[in-house]
Parts: structure tokens; sequence; C-alpha cells
């Protein structure tokens, strides 16, 4: 570490006396829209150095005086050239034109050489314009659905929620909306999830080798970057699926400088089926379901330096259901009536200041706030207004997650090849939990008793830190090292940590690199779930005296092959071991009163491990990739399966995907997904035993359900096919496009869930499967 | 786009006239291992009394496989003590070795050759109950009786319980000879656990959880865990005596010193009868001490006290004239201190 540092001073001292160096900076914009371009590459061929932009389209490097011709390049889009003689500081603003807009047919993704030279060690870059291109599931292109086709990713069960990535569960995802976690990030049970496609411009997965700059979680970072809207045109699009609804539109408020993003979606099952429920019964019976969201974005440019951005985002799902009943009894005509509710919202607000301090030194500032709501309600009332009775009763539920903060982020640009990031992260957190066992009335004027009432499970507050470095040395070797500190400060005990991150490539040739990466997580935050289900009920809680935080270690290695023709291959082997993590005690009910949860969890540790395999294609009519994943992930708990090793819930063997996209003709272009899991995890009591003679109980005999290990059942494999073909269709003014397809094409039954059920006067186990074959079709017209 | 929005209507009504498919899963039962399920509770001055089976099928309704033919050989520590002999459906018997508290013992399981399966557990030293003290209040409108068990917890070790409460209920029944004879008998008393912290599994989860919101700690167990060492007075809510028709009551209360493997296994067993039927409960592992097998192989001692309950009325009206003792003793059987030659029969 010493001499590391040593060489590091000394890289900055002979940076300051490089007196015939200058920098050249700007930000890479679209064309047209003048949206800024997240990971585009600047590379420079004769001397093989570059630079890629940053979050907010901002690059800057260093080239000796010189005649040098720049290359800017962005997948999907057209690659520039720029001839630079440079003689001192400069500033090159660059736009890039999407290849449509050149009636290209696709054919690159960015310069070769120049991904060569980014820092890909267990990142993927998801690309924005195949979540749109894919099949779409009932209509509704979906980032979960395209995160969950890249290796590492578990490509999902029915109806399973929240992503698993190389072994850790749903809340040990960071996920990031414009630099902002989003803590419950699904609609409709994690069908969907809660990002608007249209409204998103660039997607990083992180699987390992996370830098420095990021924490909180264990296993994964999904940075998501929203647009900030056209600068000089007003745009739009309106799409109409099988399910929801949703328009975009964008454009400047004050041409040049103040643009505004905004879109709205909206599901409308529940205008389906009340109708039918009505029909059907009356209106007093009925089931709905309809979730809606709302993005917007307003950017403004002070000038070339300086630039403000405000986003918010709020989505809601609510789900009802009433049965009702009218009957007479003893001349008496009787009402009875049970409601279910249940509902949870996000709500994500940021305000942010870019401020470029010098050429080399970017600087980011941010305010912003995040909460998750759940609420769960049951009300049952009974009356006769003859017989002079009303029974009213009522239990809820209800759980909320805020955070508050703000962020600082420093980036400088030292030498080519060579930036540092720093930062300092505030976060006021806030977990409450609100439980009534029943609140009663025996008659409408009496009193209501209420039992339980809200909890403050904590008030927590999160310092970070953090140093990167960004280092390419002798045009082979790339470092990325750092240190991420935290100080969590809780009503009892406050809790510090040091996580090191470093990840180092070396390009052995012109077409092969290997990479190695070694991260220390640490996270402040617990989803209490259930073992059987995940649902928007899981209850988020901070770490306490009892219940510390999670960490975890992870190794990775790997290396990116170029196979030529826009082919390249990666492979990656990890291995992650865990800490702290929490499960329910056996027989713990899941929606009992959590209040005292840290008397309902055990601790325990974990690890995951595995082999990825990527071979993705990104030139050419066809494009796509294939992934494959082969991974162990195993808990143990001093009192969970004997003290012994178990397999997650969520370990899987096996993991495939095959994501293809043609372009038959310029309007016409087809899709093909095709997944394949081995089977997940489940504790099913495969036998029986009996025990006899004991003195114990009025029955002197046991019969019980038996299995020898918790998670020892494997539900049948799971697998799917989805093909879809768009139809696009330029008109004067617009674009339409038909988005046709067949969801689980060759309607296979994967399970949703078990059972024991009688067939014949014997049980047998029966299978639920909730997604046959189902057609998927929406209509598009961008304007 | 009208056009477009009809078509897609009449797909979503299609969609929505879609059911979830339900099919029955083959599982190949025969593909999971069986394992040797034993049974045995070791008591000083008991019988040494093990059960062996094998588990079936989850959904085998034949009944269970009774393992004969096995070799059971029993150790004191590690001083091997002789066989045990099967008496037939599975039933491993002596009577000749002493079982004595403080000591550990062992089973090993074999086809006369190989070993199948092994267990070990521990005879606890038994807490001595110091005192009984009893008082009554009414609950709910109920006449209860409130016993209070007074034993000292011994400091240093890990300790587990389990209090067994037996009536025995002295019952009067008219003889063909017309004659008035006594029958006893035994039936489990109940505790209303609910109203004992200790007794609602909170001595194992903590301050106020329980295994379930409804559910009672049916077989009375507990540990140390927050007793630790301590001059323990346990409150116990029970019945009041019924007594319209009985003669007497003997309530015995054991408080059984229990192996940490019978505690655990009492435990599970609890946990999983109480929740197996609600998708929304973890599932509950069954406790096991037996090497590559099932069940469990316990031990315990037991101290006794009781409390005794006499109809005065109804014994006068049946045995006029007879002389009773003044007061009865805990632990006698009462009966026989005043029936003299009359025949008891313990049913």
């Amino acid at each position: 570490m010493g001499r590391f540092l040593v060489f590091i001073i000394g890289m900055l001292i002979v940076g300051s006396v490089m007196a015939q160096s200058y920098t050249i900076s700007g930000y890479v914009t679209e064309t047209g829209s003048g949206e800024r371009l997240v990971q585009a590459n600047i590379f420079e061929k004769g001397s093989l150095k570059g630079a890629t932009t940053n979050a907010f389209g901002y690059y800057s490097f260093r080239l000796p005086s010189g005649h040098y011709n720049l290359s800017y390049s962005y997948v999907g889009y057209g690659t520039q050239l720029v001839s630079v003689i440079l003689a001192s500081d400069t500033v090159i603003n660059i736009e890039l034109s999407g290849l449509k807009e050149l009636e290209e047919i696709r054919v690159t993704a960015t310069d070769p050489e120049a991904e060569r030279y980014r820092l890909l060690i267990s990142q993927l870059n998801v690309p924005v314009e195949k979540i749109q291109s894919l099949p779409a599931f009932l209509g509704e292109a979906d980032v979960y659905k395209t995160l969950k086709l890249l290796p590492g990713v578990q490509s999902g069960n029915e109806g399973q929620s929240g992503l698993y990535i190389r072994g850790g569960g749903p809340d040990q995802n960071l996920i990031l909306l414009d630099g902002i976690p989003v803590y419950n990030a699904e609609h409709l049970f994690g069908i969907f999830s809660v990002f608007n496609p249209d409204m998103i411009k660039n997607i990083e997965l992180y699987k390992g080798g996370f830098p420095a700059r990021y924490g909180g979680r264990l296993s994964s970072v999904v940075d998501i970057t929203s647009k900030d809207g056209n600068l000089h045109d007003w745009k739009g699009s309106f799409t109409v699926g099988m399910i929801s609804s949703k328009i975009n539109l964008e454009g400047p408020i004050i041409k040049g400088k103040t643009s505004i993003n905004f879109s709205a979606r909206r599901s409308y099952i529940d205008l389906f089926s009340k109708p039918v429920a009505k029909k059907l019964f009356d209106e007093n019976n009925y089931a709905e379901y309809y979730f809606y969201d709302v993005n917007l974005k307003l950017s403004h440019i002070f000038s070339d330096r300086s630039r403000l951005f405000f986003s918010s985002y709020y989505g809601y799902d609510d789900v009802s259901t009433s049965i009702y009943d009218s009957y007479l009894q003893s001349s008496n005509r009787w009402r009875e009536q049970n409601v279910f509710g249940l509902e949870w919202d996000n709500m994500v607000t940021s305000l942010r200041w870019n401020y470029v301090v010098s050429q080399r030194l970017f600087a980011n500032f941010t305010l912003f706030s995040t909460s998750y709501n759940f609420a769960a309600d049951h009300r049952y009332t009974k009356e006769s207004k003859e017989a002079g009775y009303y029974d009213d009763f009522e239990i809820f539920y209800g759980s909320r997650i805020s955070d508050i903060g703000l962020r600082f982020d420093l980036e400088h640009f030292i030498l080519p090849g060579f930036t540092m990031r720093y930062g300092y992260h505030f976060t006021d957190q806030g977990f409450y939990y609100a439980f009534t066992d029943q609140k009663q009335t025996y008659t409408r004027a009496n009193l209501r008793s209420f039992v339980g009432g809200r909890f403050d499970l904590g008030k927590p507050w999160l310092h970070e830190v953090y140093v990167e470095s960004d280092l390419k040395i002798a045009e082979r070797l790339h470092i990325n090292a750092g240190l991420h500190a935290s100080y969590y400060m809780t009503d009892e005990k406050n809790f510090s940590s040091y996580q090191p991150r470093s990840s180092i490539i070396y390009q052995l040739s012109d077409k092969f690199s290997i990479n190695g990466a070694f991260t220390k997580m640490t996270q402040y935050i617990n989803l209490l779930s259930s073992s059987t289900f995940s649902m928007p009920s899981d209850l988020w809680l901070p770490s306490t005296a009892k219940i510390p935080p999670p960490q975890a270690n992870q190794f990775s290695f790997g290396g990116r092959m170029d196979l030529g023709k826009g082919i390249s291959m990666n492979v990656d082997a990890f291995r992650k071991d865990m800490r702290g993590l929490i499960e329910y005690k056996e027989g713990v009910n899941f929606f009992e009163n959590k209040k005292d949860w840290e008397e309902k969890v055990e601790t325990g540790i974990g690890y995951s491990e595995g082999f990825e395999w990527l071979l993705r294609k990104d030139k050419g009519r066809t494009t796509g990739w294939i992934g494959y994943t082969l991974s162990w992930t195993r808990r143990k708990f001093d009192n969970l399966n004997g003290g012994r090793y178990f397999y997650a819930k969520y370990d899987r063997r096996h993991d495939i995907s095959v994501t293809l996209t043609h372009q038959i003709t310029s309007n016409i272009d087809a899709g093909v997904v095709w997944v394949f899991g081995s089977g997940s995890a489940a504790t099913l009591p495969t036998q029986q035993i009996r025990l006899e003679g004991l003195p114990v109980g009025i029955g002197q005999t046991h019969v019980l359900g038996y299995y020898s290990e918790r998670n020892n059942y494997r539900l049948p494999n799971y697998h799917r096919l989805d093909v879809g073909v768009n139809f696009n269709k330029v008109r004067e003014k617009s674009t339409r496009i038909w988005r046709v397809g067949f969801i689980n094409a060759y309607n296979q039954h994967n399970p949703f869930y078990l059972y024991v059920g009688w067939e014949v006067n014997r049980p047998v186990i029966k299978q639920v499967s909730i997604f046959p074959i189902l057609p998927s079709v929406s209509y598009t017209v961008n304007f | 786009m009208m056009k477009g929005i009809k078509y897609i209507s009449l797909i979503v009504a299609l969609f929505y006239l879609a059911i979830a498919c339900k099919e029955i899963l083959e599982y190949d039962e025969d593909s999971v291992n069986k394992v040797i399920v034993v049974s045995g509770i070791l008591s000083p001055d008991k019988a040494v009394d093990i059960r062996l089976s094998r588990s079936i099928n989850r959904f085998d309704t034949l009944g269970f496989v009774h393992l004969t033919g096995k070799t059971v050989a029993f150790f004191k520590g590690n001083t091997y003590l002789g066989d045990l002999t099967h008496l037939g459906k599975g039933r491993y018997y002596s009577d000749q070795f002493d079982i004595s508290a403080g000591n550990t013992y062992s089973i090993s399981i074999s086809d006369g050759t190989h070993e199948e399966a092994s267990s070990e557990t521990n005879v606890p030293q038994p807490v001595q109950i110091i005192r009984l003290d009893t008082t009554y209040r009414f609950t709910q409108g109920e006449r209860r009786i409130i016993v209070t068990v007074q034993f000292a917890e011994p400091l240093g070790t890990d300790n587990y319980y389990r209090l067994e409460l037996v009536d025995e209920v002295f019952v009067p029944y008219m003889a063909a000879n017309k004659d008035i004879r006594i029958r006893i008998l035994r039936i489990p008393a109940r505790v209303y656990s609910d109203n004992n912290w200790l007794l609602r599994g909170m001595g194992y989860y903590g301050k106020s959880d329980k295994f379930h919101d409804w559910a009672g700690n049916q077989f009375n167990i507990f540990s140390d865990r927050h007793i630790e060492g301590e001059d323990m007075r346990l409150e116990l809510e029970m019945d009041y005596f019924r007594t319209d028709s009985v003669l007497g009551v003997n309530r015995k209360i054991y408080l059984q010193s229990i192996s940490k493997d019978y505690f655990y296994y009492l435990r599970t067993v609890m946990q999983q009868s109480q929740t197996a039927s609600n998708p929304f409960n973890e599932p509950v592992q069954i406790y096991t001490n037996v090497k590559n097998g099932a069940g469990i192989l316990g031990g315990y001692s037991f101290s006794v006290d009781s409390i005794v309950y006499i109809n005065r009325a109804l014994i006068d009206s049946l045995f006029p004239g007879a002389e009773l003792p003044g007061s009865l003793n805990p632990g006698d059987y009462f009966p026989s201190a005043f029936i003299g030659d009359r025949d008891m029969k313990n049913l």
C-alpha cells in the first residue's frame, strides 16, 4: 500500500512538471436533442490514450502538445473523428448522431479499440435500445426483464420479484435512479420494474469489482441514468400496451438552456376486471389492481460550467378485493363484507448541480430524498339493522423507509489515464412500522380499541467518504483502486467500516485481456422477508446492536477476448463470502407483529461462488448475446438446519439466456429470448417419521413431517421462449411502431408454487403455473 | 390508431380468460433416501426402551415400517454395557442397565456388521422442588388454582426443563357385587402457559415472543437462559380440581431436568405441529441427535411434589365412619391411607 501511494504521488509530481501537456475536455451530447451521453468513448489512436464520459456526459484528459485525431464513439451512434492541433487547454463539445438518423442499419457498437481500454470487471453496460427491441411481457418493455438476461443475474422464476445477483437477495442490490436509491423498484408484485424505459438513458450493472464511489449493498449496483430532455425540439411518444399505456414528452422550456422530460404510465387491469366482476357478481364484490408512475426531470444550463437538474419519480400500486354476502337469518337481513387492501408507493426526488471547477475538476452536489411506503388492511363488517347489530373489525399493517441526504462528489482528471474521485455522502434514514392487532367496534357509538401502534424502528445517520483512483499504466495495465469508509450511527451503537476496493485489467494482446478484483462491501439495512415468498410487505430494517451490518468480501477473476466481427467473449469467476445475513427463525409467521423483529431472526453466514460466460455480438444485422452462469449459493446459521450449511432459496446451478435481435429490413426487426434456469430450492417435507413411546403429550406417538435439509427440494427447471417482431413505419412527422409477439411461446408450465392436494383419494404435489402462452402487443407513436 | 386499440382490447380480453394452470407434479418419492428413526428417552431407574422404525414417503398411507433384526449396542460413556433385546415391532429393550443421572449414554445401531446409525445423550442431574404453594383466583369467571413451584436453578450449567403435570383422579364406581371401589385415572393437567412468561417460550426466544400468537407451550418446556442461577418461583395457573364426582385428586408436579437434545426435539415438534399448515410460517425442521438418521435419544431425571385435594363430603357419604388421616403428605397415594384393603385399580 505504501509503495502504491509513493507511486501515486510520483505520478502527480510528474504530471505537474509536464509543461507541454494540455487538457482536452467537454461534453458529448446527442445531435438534435442535446442529451448528454454517458460512457461515450474518446480515443486517440496514435497515443492509445483516451477517456470516457462520466455520468453527466463530461470528459477530460491530457495530451502533450501536438496534432491528434480524436475518435468519439457511443453505442448505437455514428463515430465522429475530430482533428485537433493541441497547443493550449481545449474544450471540445461533440454531438453524436444516432445511426438511424444517419439512415444506416445498426452496424456498430463503440470503437473496438476504445472499448478494450474501458475497465469492465464484472460490469455490464445494459444496452437501452435492447430493452425496447426485445419481446415485451404483455407489451410492456421492462428494465428488470432485460437485466435478468445477463449472466450472473437470475433469469427468473414465475412471478418472482426482485433481482438475484451472484447469490444475493433483492435487498443486496443498490438500485440507483440518477444516483438516488430506490428501495422497492417493482410494480405488480415484481412482474414489472418501476423504471419507465422511455425515461432511461443509461444502465450500468456492477456485479463485482465495485468502484469505491458506491457503497451500502453487498451484491450489486444498478446505476440508472434518466434522460435530461430535449434542449432544442419538442418530442414525445405514446404507447398503448396490453395492461398499461404511457406517454412521454420532452422539450425545451428555454431553447438550448432549459429542458423538461415528463413521462407517465398507468395500468388498466382494473378497468377490465371491475366490470367483469360486477357483471358476474354485484357491485360489492370486486377485485382490482392498478399502478401508475410519473417521472419528471428538469435541467437548466447556466453556462458551459454550470448545470442544474431536478428529477422526481413517484410510483403507486393498489390492490383491493371485496367479498360481500347478504342473507336472511331469523327473519333478519344480515350483511357481511370482507375488504382486503394492499398499497405501496415509492417517491424519489433529487436536486443536482454540476459544476466544472476547472477543466480537470468536475464537481457534483446532490440533495435528495427517497421513501418507500407499504400498507395492508383487512376490514370485516357485519350488520343487521333489524337486529340492531353492527360489528366492525380491522387489522392494519404498514411500514416505511425514508432517506434524506446530500452528496458531494468530485472527479479529478489529473493525468491522461489517471483520474481521482472523492466524495462525501450523508444520509438521514428513518424506519417506521405500524401494526394494529385489531380495532373493533360493537356499535357505531362505541370507542374503538386500538392495539399496537406506530413504532420507530430506528433513525440512524450514515456518513460515507470515498477516494477512488482510476489509473492506466503502460497502456496495458488498468487499475481502479480505492477506499470506501462509512460510519453508521444508531441510538444503541455506532458502526464503522473500511472497505477497500481494487480492480485490475491487464491487456495481454490486442484481443485478449485478463482481470481480477477484490471488494469489501458493508450493508447497513436488512430486508426481512419470508423464505417462501417475496412480497412488497417485506420489511426494511436498520442494523442494530443485536443485528450488526452484513458484510461481504468478493473476489473475481476473468478475461475478455475479441473474436472479431464485433463478437466478444467474457468469462468471470467469483467467490463472495458474506456474514451478518438474516433469516427468520423457524416457525415464525410472516404476518406477525414485527415490533420485536430482532427476536425473530437468526444471523448467519453464507457464500456464493460461480462462473459466468458471455458471448456477445454487437455488429451486423444480428446482434445479441448468450449468457451462462454456473453457481452455488449456501447459507449457515447456528439455529437453522442443525447448524449445517444449506442451499439458499435462490441457489441455482445453471442459468442460460439467449438474447438475439435481427434487423430483417430497415423497418422490421425481430427478437428472440430463451431462458433456462435449473430448479430453485424449496423446503418440502418429503418423508414422514413416527416416534413412539415418548412420555409426552396426551398421545404417545408423534407423526411428523421430515426433511433432511432445509431447502431440500428442487422445483422443476424453468425455461421459456419469447418471440417478437417490431414493425416500424416512418411518417412525415412521426414514427409508429407495432410490437407483437408471444411470451412463453411453447406454453411451458413453469412452477409458481407447489402445494399438497388430493387426486383419486391420494395426496399428490400439485404445481401452479400462472403464465401460459401469452400474446404481447403494443402500439407506439413517436412524434 | 382506434383500430389498433380495438385489437389490443380483444387480446387483453383473451388474456384475462387465460387462467392459472394446475398440474400434478411427478415426484419420485422412492428416490428419497429413507432414514432410521430412533425413539428413546432414558431416565434413572427405568428400563432402556428404544423404538426403531424407518421413515416413509410423505404420501404413504400404508403405515410405518418397524425395524427388526437390528443390533442395538448400548454404551455408558465409552463402556459397552451390552445389546438390547428385540421384543418385536421394532422395540429394543433391556432392564439390565443402571441408568443414573449425570452420565452420558449412547447407542449404536447396526445390521450386525456395519454401523447404520448412532446417537448419544446425557441424563441430567435432577433439580429439587423446594416448595409448592397454592392459592386461587378467578379468571374470566372461572376459579383457577395458582401453584407456585420453588426451585433453585443451578448456576454454571445450561439447564433445560420440562414440567409434567398429572392429575391422579380417584373415581368411585360400583362393582358387580355392589361394593364401591375406586379407580385411579391419570390425566395430564393443564397449565395456562400464556399467563406465564417462562413457559410461554420466552426462555428461548426473548421477552415478548412466543412460538406463535395463539399457540401454547403444550409440553411446558423452558431453558435457564433468563433464569440462570436464580432462586426460581414459577407461578402456574391451572384448572381448579373437578370435584363433583371424585373422591380426590393427587396433582403431581414433576420438574424434569431434560437433556438439551430432548428440549430441542420437543420444541421443534411443537413448532411444526402448530405452524405446518400455514404457508406464511417458516418451515420447521424436526431436531435430531441421531447420526445418519432421525428421531431422538433423550434423557431426563426429575423431582416430584404434589398437591392433594380431598372431597371429604363425598368420602363421608360413601364411606361413613371411615377414619381419615388428619393430613396427607405430598406423594402419598391418599386412598391407600384410609381405604385399606379395598380394591384399587390403576387404570
